[in-house]
């Protein structure tokens, strides 16, 4: 049987009434994953519960074929840099790190040792003698990162970790990031809502949208797959018959029909939403069909097409 | 970059309870005592648990003179019912509702949490941590506060100090983990805290004395009143007579101490695993259908496992109370003391009212109804009895029915009608009073041959009675067959009339050894203790037996089902 790096089967998690992961049954293959979507969409929780700080609400969930909730075993081989800001304030950076890693197995003068690496890994050697009080938002993420690295885990779950962090020391955590996975062959789980920040790290993403697994693969999979999507979008028009006849031309447009609750609209099925926005422009401008109103009837779809495509 | 983490690979890792010990409790510590003294907040507790310091100088200089024991009574009464009552629960409320509650508000705990610990060496570590700073912080301000009010008076009643402090430790030491579980449960501890702290242990123990016995105060402050002598007197440093210590329920014997001990005892631990469970996201589930899962009813087991350890200990005591305890405190004791009192002339009685004189008015004797159950058996006897004119008198104990006590009753009520009608105010030495006597004799007489058991006995003081399970005392014993009420009569049968006030002052006692609530007590005791043990016992066997193996079956399980279903999704 293969081995998988992260399995799920139904995983569903509630607070109270709100659903936050929606049945999501995903098969993650190891290397470094990008776990994808807006804010708010579960990406978070589904970190989480990978690392039992959460229990999933039912469904079951499996990182390289074992169990994670309640299970020390599997925790000694996880790091974990986790979304919250607040660490041990009333500790050093050094410090901080130094106790986490002893936790963690290492004796207590690795543990030192291997503390100033890490810290010195994340460009914090400056800092790392002063209490994590005084950090400001980017050290706070830099020693985060060092303290999910600072025992050598085989598994890593980074949640947002390029977040408030400078450009300079951005591209240094990209580099190291991919340096851990590809030539010491860790496991990488890192999640961001900012494609372009994924896509210089990794290829393979899970894209996660309201609680569901939307799509899995890379990059330019998802966006073929997000292409062939047959979108509806509805438009008030006074000269519905002649956009009909204007539209049915073209080969992106799947469907022009009238709408069933209100004559005044029309509901065109396409595929290719960018070339229709494009056409209706110009349909405006050039042959003057007047548009009173436009809406797309698939708007979660339509939030991740344009999330895919426009924030780059 | 690359050769940095190379060194990081390099470094050996060992994973064993006494390397994570170290760390977590350091760091625990470290927050303790940044929280005491580095944040402004914890000031306001900290001059909370110092401000009976102000107490002994505003009290010392507001009044002209003060006897020392009185000042040192008022002392004890600031700390007996503010100091403990109110400040210790405040302090360690603020210190330990937030050891877990501002981690898991922040989710600071996850640095923690994701790593190999096991959340019930968090528990106990973080208790661990506490128990080494805010007990001691505690004995040091008890200390400070006896010293504030000592300076003034001259340093009187280190030994009242010094109870205080053990008992401010001990205090420290239960609040600490009741409200590491407070701060568990809830998002704002403080709230709760609060209502728990003035309302619960303050307000309702006010109110009956099984409401106070629901509060932990009611157990804390019993060990500053213990020990009591055989008089019933508090020998702590701390009682004083007519303080609110003086006022306090008193504990009786170092067995009723110890169970107290056990008491709190019981609620540290239960505190304890409860906050493991809730740390852990234990839930306490129906087991519907736990036998048909992957992993069947270990996984199910595995699951509650904190919440068997819970119920076990809880049951374990409860039913170990029960039992033996109970149990074995063999009866019920009751007593009541009585004077009787012959004298010339009743100043109470108008002639010519038809006001019956009741038992105890007559001058003769006492009487007690006691109720029993089948095969309870009964003992009766005198305890102490005294005279003013000594081996003058005959008396008896007598056990009887209702039927021959009413007869009895009646008779000598018409008999003392008679006598008080012709003659009111006969001399004590009179032929008539004579007269009357002699036929109280005779009915007394009568009474004791138509009576179940009787003692008789004319020694006075009675020092026979030694205590109530002393079966050599002597005594009546009568073992009911069926259940009745008896009357348990003392009575004079005898005595030489002198021309002065005489009066024969008794206290006897009843033992009722009841049979049945003893087996009673002893089966629920058992039963309950055996379920106690029954839940403990599973928990071990979960812990023993419950292995990862089943865990991974389950995947496997879980997997070849996903794939089945797909496989016909595919057809």
């Amino acid at each position: 049987m293969k081995e998988y790096f992260i399995e799920t089967y139904d995983l569903n998690k509630w607070y109270k009434e709100v659903m936050a992961l929606n049945k999501i049954t995903v098969k993650i293959d190891r290397g470094i994953v990008g776990l994808l979507g807006p804010n708010g969409a579960g990406k978070s929780t589904f970190l989480n519960i990978a690392t039992a700080q959460l229990r999933q609400s039912s469904g079951e969930i499996y990182v390289e074929g074992s169990e994670v909730w309640n299970n020390p075993e599997i925790l000694k081989r996880f790091g974990f840099c986790p979304e919250q800001e607040i660490l041990f304030e009333w500790m050093t950076g050094r410090k901080f790190v130094r106790e986490l890693a002893q936790i963690s197995g290492l004796s207590r003068e690795a543990a030192n040792k291997a503390a100033v690496e890490a810290i010195k890994l994340v460009g914090l050697t400056e800092a790392m003698d002063r209490a994590i009080k005084g950090y400001s938002k980017g050290m706070r993420q830099r020693i985060k990162i060092a303290q999910a690295i600072v025992h050598d885990p085989e598994i890593l779950f980074l949640d947002e970790p390029l977040q408030s962090t400078d450009p300079l020391v951005r591209r240094e955590l990209v580099q190291l990031i991919q340096k851990l996975g590809r030539d010491f062959g860790k496991n990488i789980l890192i999640s961001s809502h900012i494609l372009h920040e994924v896509e210089r790290i990794t290829n393979k993403i899970l894209l996660i949208y309201s609680g569901r697994a939307i799509a899995q693969g890379s990059i330019s999979e998802i966006r073929e797959l997000m292409d062939k999507i047959p979108f509806t979008i509805r438009i008030k028009t006074p000269d519905r018959k002649r956009l009909a006849t204007i539209l049915l031309d073209y080969d992106f447009v799947l469907n022009v029909a009238p709408d069933i609750e209100n004559f005044e609209y029309i509901n065109i099925r396409t595929n290719n939403s960018n070339a229709f926005y494009k056409l209706i422009q110009e349909l405006a401008v050039e042959s003057k069909v007047k548009i009173l109103e436009m809406a797309t009837l698939d708007a979660g779809l339509e939030a991740i097409f344009d999330y895919l495509t426009k924030r780059k | 970059m690359e050769k940095l983490y190379e060194n990081l690979t390099k470094y050996e890792k060992k994973f064993s309870w006494k390397r994570r010990f170290g760390p977590i409790y350091r760091l625990y510590l470290s927050k303790l005592i940044s929280t005491l003294f580095k944040q402004g907040k914890s000031w306001i507790f900290n001059a909370l648990i110092l401000l009976p310091i102000i107490a002994g100088p505003i009290v010392a200089f507001s009044v002209n003179y003060m006897l020392a024991n009185e000042f040192y009574s008022l002392y004890s009464d600031i700390m007996f019912r503010g100091y403990f009552g109110i400040i210790i629960p405040l302090f360690t409320m603020y210190i330990a509702s937030t050891m877990f509650n501002d981690e898991k508000n922040n989710r600071s705990i996850t640095y923690l949490t994701s790593r190999p610990i096991h959340r019930f060496e968090l528990v106990i570590i973080k208790y661990l941590g506490y128990l080494t700073v805010v007990p001691f912080f505690i004995i040091v301000a008890t200390l400070l506060n006896y010293l504030s009010f000592g300076i003034l008076a001259g340093l009187m009643y280190f030994d009242m100090a010094l109870r205080f402090m053990f008992v401010a430790f001990i205090a420290a030491v239960v609040y600490g983990a009741i409200f590491m579980l407070i701060g568990l449960l809830f998002k704002n501890p403080l709230w709760f805290g609060l209502f728990f702290v003035f309302i619960w242990e303050f307000v309702f123990a006010s109110f009956s004395p099984t409401l106070r016995s629901l509060t932990i105060s009611y157990y804390i402050k019993s060990l500053i009143v213990y020990p009591i002598n055989e008089y019933g007197n508090s020998e702590s440093p701390a009682v004083f007579p007519g303080n609110y210590a003086d006022g306090f329920v008193k504990l009786g014997s170092p067995a009723k101490a110890l169970t107290f001990s056990v008491v709190l005892l019981v609620v540290i631990i239960v505190s304890i695993v409860l906050s493991w469970a809730i740390l852990q996201g234990d839930r306490l589930r129906v087991p519907y259908k736990a036998g048909k899962r992957p992993g069947g009813w270990k996984y199910y087991l595995k699951e509650i496992r904190s919440y068997l350890i819970t119920f076990g200990i809880i049951f374990l005591t409860v039913g170990l109370t029960l039992g033996p305890v109970v149990g074995m405190k063999k009866a019920y004791y009751s007593s009541t003391i009585t004077n009787i009192t012959i004298l010339p002339n009743w100043s109470w009685y108008t002639p010519g009212t038809n006001t019956k004189p009741s038992v105890n008015d007559m001058g003769w004797g006492t009487m007690e109804r006691f109720t029993v159950r089948k095969n309870d058996s009964l003992r009766f006897m005198p305890r102490y009895g005294y005279s003013s004119n000594k081996e003058s008198f005959q008396a008896a104990l007598v056990l009887c029915n209702e039927s021959t006590f009413t007869k009895f009753f009646e008779s000598c009520q018409n008999l003392w009608f008679l006598w008080a009608a012709q003659q009111y105010q006969a001399p004590y030495d009179s032929a008539l009073f004579r007269q009357l006597i002699l036929n109280y004799f005779n009915l007394a007489q009568e009474f004791l041959n138509d009576s179940i058991a009787k003692l008789i006995f004319s020694e006075v003081p009675i020092e026979t009675f030694t205590s109530y399970d002393d079966l050599t005392t002597p005594s009546i014993s009568y073992q009911a067959s069926t259940k009745t009420t008896f009357y348990c009569v003392l009575l004079i049968i005898d005595y030489i009339a002198v021309p002065n006030a005489e009066f024969y002052g008794y206290d006897f006692g009843f033992v009722v050894d009841g049979i049945k609530t003893r087996i009673g007590s002893y089966v629920l005791g058992f039963v309950i203790s055996a379920f106690g043990v029954g839940l403990i016992g599973l928990a071990i066997y979960s812990l023993a037996t419950y292995s990862s193996k089943i865990e991974i079956e389950r995947y496997e399980k879980k997997v070849a089902e996903f794939e089945e279903k797909n496989k016909n999704i595919a057809n």
